[in-house]
């Protein structure tokens, strides 16, 4: 490269460096606010996925909360079911019942 | 990225002429910079940061470049009825092209012309001229041929003279 040509070049370089000194107060506000909105939320983003983790125990638990309040509910339901039958079974109780009264009024020894 | 956020912007401003387009490529380069290589060594920042700067800068003008090629499809058809007489009118009180030539150089005679070269040239002059890369480190930067870059970088710098020849640059 010519004489002439290097001076150009250093005379370009040092123009884009008085810009570069020279940009005003606001611009220079809003880089730095790019700058920091830009780390923030890149900040966030890298540990967004330590947000699962709570998550998916809290997900757990419900899901075993569901289970089990499932579970013991049948159980009620089959022992309601049982004592039903027994019920009905005792219903022969109901049909001797004039029985057991008289029984009760003579105290017969059993 | 603090050191190097000011002139990263500024090379975003002269390369669109516009603030917000340049503020819009300054952010989407921090993104990935803080993204994709914040892992690697801070002394490789500065160059990767440039890179990403550029690679975006370069994008722009291709979006620019399909962008204006369909506007001025659509629009082909009423150049002549839509001209306003009034703008097109010659200034006869403002400045002659002689005074406003007398003019020094100012920063923005500067950016239009840089903004006027073709992309790559655009580019092989920034890392060049601004950055003070030699032309191995441009090659690499540019991924292209070290010839490339001498011949993108002459014939930026040739038309740079022609413009501000009328300038004290």
């Amino acid at each position: 490269m010519s004489e002439d040509y290097e001076k150009f070049v250093f005379n370009l370089r040092n123009r884009f460096e008085e810009s570069v000194n020279g940009i005003d107060a606001a611009t220079l506000s809003r880089v730095r606010q790019t700058r920091a909105q830009v780390l923030e939320k890149s900040k966030h983003k890298g540990k967004s996925y330590l947000i699962w983790f709570p998550a998916g125990a809290l997900a757990s638990v419900c899901m075993a909360l569901l289970i089990f309040s499932i579970v013991p509910q049948k159980n009620v339901e089959d022992q309601t079911f049982i004592d039903e039958i027994d019920i009905i079974s005792d219903l022969d109780l109901y049909e001797n019942l004039d029985f057991y009264e008289w029984l009760e009024q003579h105290e017969l020894p059993s | 990225m603090a050191s190097v956020e000011r002139r990263a912007y500024r090379k975003a401003e002269i390369a669109t002429g516009n603030l917000d387009d340049a503020m819009d490529i300054l952010q989407d380069a921090m993104y990935k910079l803080a993204q994709k290589y914040a892992g690697h060594p801070a002394n490789e920042w500065g160059p990767l940061f440039h890179t990403i700067l550029h690679s975006r800068i370069m994008d722009y003008h291709r979006r620019k470049t399909v962008r204006n090629k369909y506007f001025s499809w659509f629009s082909s058809d009423d150049k002549e009825g839509d001209q306003d007489p009034i703008q097109s009118a010659v200034d006869l009180y403002g400045k002659s092209p002689e005074e406003e030539m007398a003019q020094d150089a100012s920063m923005e005679v500067l950016d239009d012309s840089i903004r006027q070269l073709p992309a790559r040239q655009q580019q092989a002059f920034m890392f060049r001229a601004f950055e003070g890369l030699d032309v191995a480190q441009t090659a690499k930067m540019m991924k292209c041929s070290e010839g490339s870059v001498k011949t993108h970088y002459s014939r930026a710098l040739a038309k740079l003279k022609v413009k501000l020849s009328d300038y004290k640059i």
